[in-house]
């Protein structure tokens, strides 16, 4: 396997600890841009004869309108309800006459589809995504709008409403950002705004944001290049080009103080929430808040679960993490605390371990686990074609270059221990953050006050 | 003239080129013929102690995947100390060798390896999955969780004290809720499939209970390895030998697990969830074992019930109705025998409704149009390549194999054995192990908005249970 050549060898040449002849890690690919301005990136993986064509439209939730919101997800479900020459049923039906799987998700910054299918049925994918980049509109109605909205409408039930502290984040994105930042609400909108989403607002945002000039196209398996690059052209070229989106821009902005939030829910337990402002994803300090997030609570050993849950016993878990987005991240620290237990102790314990962090350095072996689990994460997704077509669309839209993979793991090599440190001192500051209280029915005195 | 000729020629044909071309969307591309897969063959050997491992090489991506499997498992769990093969899983990784629980987490994590155990119904396991350039240190881990486990008390103490606070939050959860309640009324509350860890029988398990149980069950005798990766045999052979190579005696055990009586009639039951959104639906009743021969019918027959996206109950529940996020079906196949499920979370004010179309589908499957049964023949036959792409799906697939003693060509003859169903073996699978009329339905919902519109189906006898009953009372934690 050429491709894996360079990461076999950095492997090799880690345990033996010559870091200077290492070899940069890289998903060999080739990019080509048709005249329409679809960009198309292609990966060869022989290992087995399967192929994943994967679609990024640069278009997620903060692209949408307040009272419109839930837009961009709501258009993830109605890209697979038929197209021009695509019964509708007929995008899953003909994948699975074929042995091929699909699905889609939307973030904040973009949408994904995405084939898995076996090689000799590439042309069948080329087909049906292009079909519906082209001819969308000539398959849509009202009817099948409001299918499904009623759908998204019962994912939105299943993932927020019925489930146990299903409401905290959307909260927590309410109160964080200002209310004219498109990151302010949930990507899977809210229930009002899904029911009042329009057939005309349906056309309206595929005529903006369809558009092959906003879409990126990968196919990573079981390819010959040149014969792949042929198929694209064959089915994208007729597809007009749209006109230039523009992306969403955020204003600036700080929290100023800590905004102190409770929700009653059904649960036994009380949970405690605390959100910082971090920095965007491959931003300055992304990787230094990511290691940051580990050592607080990756693993027995990290900082937090040590300490509430392995030795004082007053959580039932914890979790730490840095969601760095296009326009801005989010570093987010939640633990559940052990019955007749108040969040304002967990909290004191969370904010005397993040405050240690800001004083000293890690330790060395602190972070070079964090590094050391990145490698082995790496060679997971190396292995995956899915995965690896994920890493090319997204280095490729956060960080201009698909073959990023190597800069990505740099970053973290290249830290010290005190960057870790000034990171947090910079992000992680108490008095600038939410603080969300979910607690029991009636049991308002274990939230924070 | 030649030359003119063929600078003509390439003129034509840039021309030819740079005029947009239209594709043809008049019909769906046809594919290309398949392409072939190697379909990987399992080697065995034995290391120096009689200990069996299967062995697969796989290269392209330097890591590997090692499991040592014992026979035994909840299954074997003492009445009064349910919990104890978890419990004794839990505390093998809580510290072993020279390590203590912490510094043996702190090894795994600096490694980044992934080093697991756990407890199914039959069987014991811990897993290793690294990268080759630390194969080594992580084979030492290995050997120490599995021969030399420390299990100290203030461990289980720690332990014990998580899976009570478990338990008293998988009562926020209709999802589990729904899901123990649909095993206690196929199996019976007592079968190992059904039964769950309570507050008094996980505070009735001592050290010395896992000790015991560690030293019955994980074994050499009792054990076999499988290793998938990029590594040689004669290299792991070699590097097995070495940290087991000692491993000795035991007996081999072996795991009965009871099957469950046929259900038989249809009752309804329904747990109190005030304020819920949607309502969490399990229809199915026991199944089959996996030696069956029908195995093949009954998964393409599942396919077009409820088992892809284009199934009958996902297109009817999602797709036509807009009820729930989706909706699907399947069959379990443990050692022993298990059961068929089908299951949504709906909308709560539509549960009498929805109720209604699954009875439908699960009454309609017995007719399977040409159309569906080949495309359902062709979703499992032709996607079968992913199934051999990643060491994990390696390891997975052929570990299915082991434990169901599947015939040494099973891989080769997996996509001819489903092309060539017949409509009429599909349709008699139906009949024979989807059986509306012989069905256990759970419903976890509100019930006060929910139970008029169920009674007015009449579709058989309800039952309340309250989830008390289902999952046993809170802990009293403090």
């Amino acid at each position: 396997m050429k491709s894996f050549f360079s990461l076999l060898f950095l492997l090799l040449v880690t345990i033996s600890g010559i870091r200077a002849q290492e070899k940069a890690l890289s998903i060999p690919h080739t990019v080509h841009t048709l005249d329409n301005g679809l960009t198309v990136i292609l990966h060869e993986d022989h290992t087995v004869p399967m192929v994943t064509v994967n679609v990024w439209y640069h278009v997620g939730s903060s692209y949408e309108k307040p009272k419109r919101t839930g837009f961009a997800h709501l258009f993830e479900h109605i890209m697979f309800e038929g197209s021009g020459n695509v019964k509708e049923g007929d995008f899953d039906n003909l994948l699975e006459a074929v042995g091929g799987n699909n699905n889609g998700s939307t973030t904040q910054d973009r949408t994904n589809y995405y084939e898995t299918l076996p090689a000799n049925a590439l042309d069948l994918a080329l087909f049906l995504e292009s079909d519906r980049m082209g001819y969308l509109l000539e398959a849509m109605s009202p009817g099948k709008v409001d299918g499904q909205r009623d759908v998204v409408k019962n994912e939105r039930r299943q993932s927020y409403e019925n489930r146990p502290y299903g409401m905290a984040f959307q909260t927590i994105l309410e109160n964080f950002y200002p209310k004219d930042h498109p990151y302010n609400w949930p990507v899977i909108g809210y229930m009002d705004d899904l029911t009042a989403a329009s057939y005309e607002d349906v056309v309206e945002f595929f005529k903006k944001y369809y558009a092959p000039n906003n879409a990126v196209l990968v196919i990573a398996g079981d390819i010959e290049p040149a014969k792949a690059l042929e198929k694209v052209k064959y089915w994208f070229n007729e597809i007009p080009q749209g006109e230039a989106v523009i992306r969403p821009t955020a204003p600036v902005f700080g929290l100023l103080d800590e905004k102190k939030l409770t929700i009653e829910d059904n649960v036994q337990l009380p949970r405690l929430y605390l959100a910082y402002q971090s920095p965007a994803r491959y931003a300055p300090g992304d990787a230094e808040m990511d290691v940051a997030a580990d050592v607080l609570a990756n693993g027995k050993n990290s900082r937090l679960y040590k300490r509430l849950v392995y030795e004082l016993q007053i959580a039932q878990n914890v979790s730490v993490y840095q969601d760095g987005s296009a326009l801005g991240g989010m570093f987010m620290v939640v633990a559940t605390a052990r019955p007749g237990i108040k969040l304002a102790q967990l909290q004191a314990v969370i904010d005397e371990e993040i405050g240690k962090l800001t004083t000293t350095a890690p330790t060395e072996r602190e972070v070079q686990r964090v590094i050391h689990q990145n490698e082995s994460n790496i060679l997971r997704q190396m292995e995956s074609p899915m995965a690896k077509a994920e890493m090319l669309q997204s280095y490729y839209r956060f960080a201009g270059n698909p073959d990023w993979l190597n800069e990505d793991f740099s970053r973290y090599k290249a830290l010290q221990p005190s960057d870790i440190s000034a990171s947090v001192r910079q992000y992680l500051n108490p008095k600038k953050r939410v603080v969300l209280s979910v607690v029991p029915k009636g049991k308002t005195d274990l939230a924070i006050q | 003239m030649k030359a003119i000729l063929a600078f003509f020629l390439g003129l034509l044909l840039t021309v030819h080129s740079l005029v947009a071309q239209k594709a043809d969307r008049t019909k769906p591309p046809v594919s290309e013929a398949p392409r072939s897969l190697m379909v990987p063959k399992v080697e065995q050997f034995i290391l120096k102690n009689g200990v069996k491992v299967y062995y697969l090489q796989k290269t392209g991506v330097p890591h590997v995947s090692i499991t040592i499997r014992s026979n035994g498992g909840t299954a074997n769990d003492p009445e009064d100390k349910i919990g104890l093969a978890t419990a004794t899983a839990t505390l093998m990784r809580d510290g072993a060798g020279n390590r203590n629980a912490l510094q043996l987490s702190d090894e795994i994590d600096y490694l980044g390896i992934m080093l697991q155990s756990y407890a199914s119904a039959d069987e014991m396991s811990v897993g290793l999955f690294t990268p080759v350039s630390r194969l080594d240190a992580a084979l030492d881990l290995m050997r120490d969780v599995v021969l030399k486990p420390r299990f100290e008390a203030a461990e289980w103490e720690r332990r014990q004290r998580e899976s009570l606070v478990a338990l008293a939050q998988a009562h926020d959860e209709a999802r589990i809720i729904a899901s123990t309640a649909f095993n206690q009324l196929i199996y019976g509350k007592a079968h190992p499939f059904a039964r769950r860890a309570t507050e008094s029988t996980l505070k009735n398990i001592s050290i010395a209970d896992i000790q015991g149980f560690y030293r019955q069950t994980i074994t050499a005798a009792n054990s076999s390895f499988l290793v998938v990766g990029d590594v040689a045999k004669e290299t792991i052979k070699a590097k097995l030998d070495a940290r087991f190579g000692l491993w000795k005696g035991g007996t081999a055990k072996k795991v009965t697990i009871s099957d469950p009586a046929k259900t038989i009639g249809r009752t309804l039951y329904l747990v109190d969830k005030p304020g819920a959104a949607q309502t969490e639906l399990r229809f199915g009743s026991a199944g089959v074992r996996r030696s069956t021969p029908d195995y093949f019918a009954i998964t393409i027959m599942n396919t077009i019930l409820g088992g892809s996206f284009s199934s009958r109950l996902n297109q009817n529940i999602r797709e036509t109705h807009g009820y729930a996020y989706g909706a699907n079906s399947g069959f379990s196949f443990p050692r022993s025998v298990g059961h068929f499920i089908a299951s949504s979370a709906v909308q709560t004010d539509v549960t009498d409704k929805a109720v209604n179309e699954f009875m439908k589908e699960l009454t309609n499957i017995r007719n399977v149009s040409d159309d569906e049964m080949n495309r359902a023949r062709n979703y499992e036959a032709l996607g079968y390549p992913e199934n051999f792409g990643t060491v994990n799906a390696l390891a997975a697939n052929i570990s299915e194999k082991i434990t169901h003693n599947l015939p040494d060509n099973y891989f080769n003859t997996y996509v001819p054995n489903i092309l060539g169903l017949t409509k009429t073996q599909i349709e008699r699978a139906a009949q024979q192990y989807v059986d509306p009329a012989n069905m256990v339905i759970v419903m976890v919902g509100d019930l006060s908005k929910i139970r008029d519109g169920i009674e007015a189906l009449s579709l058989g006898p309800i039952k309340v249970l309250t989830k008390e009953e289902v999952l046993g009372a809170i802990p009293v934690l403090k």
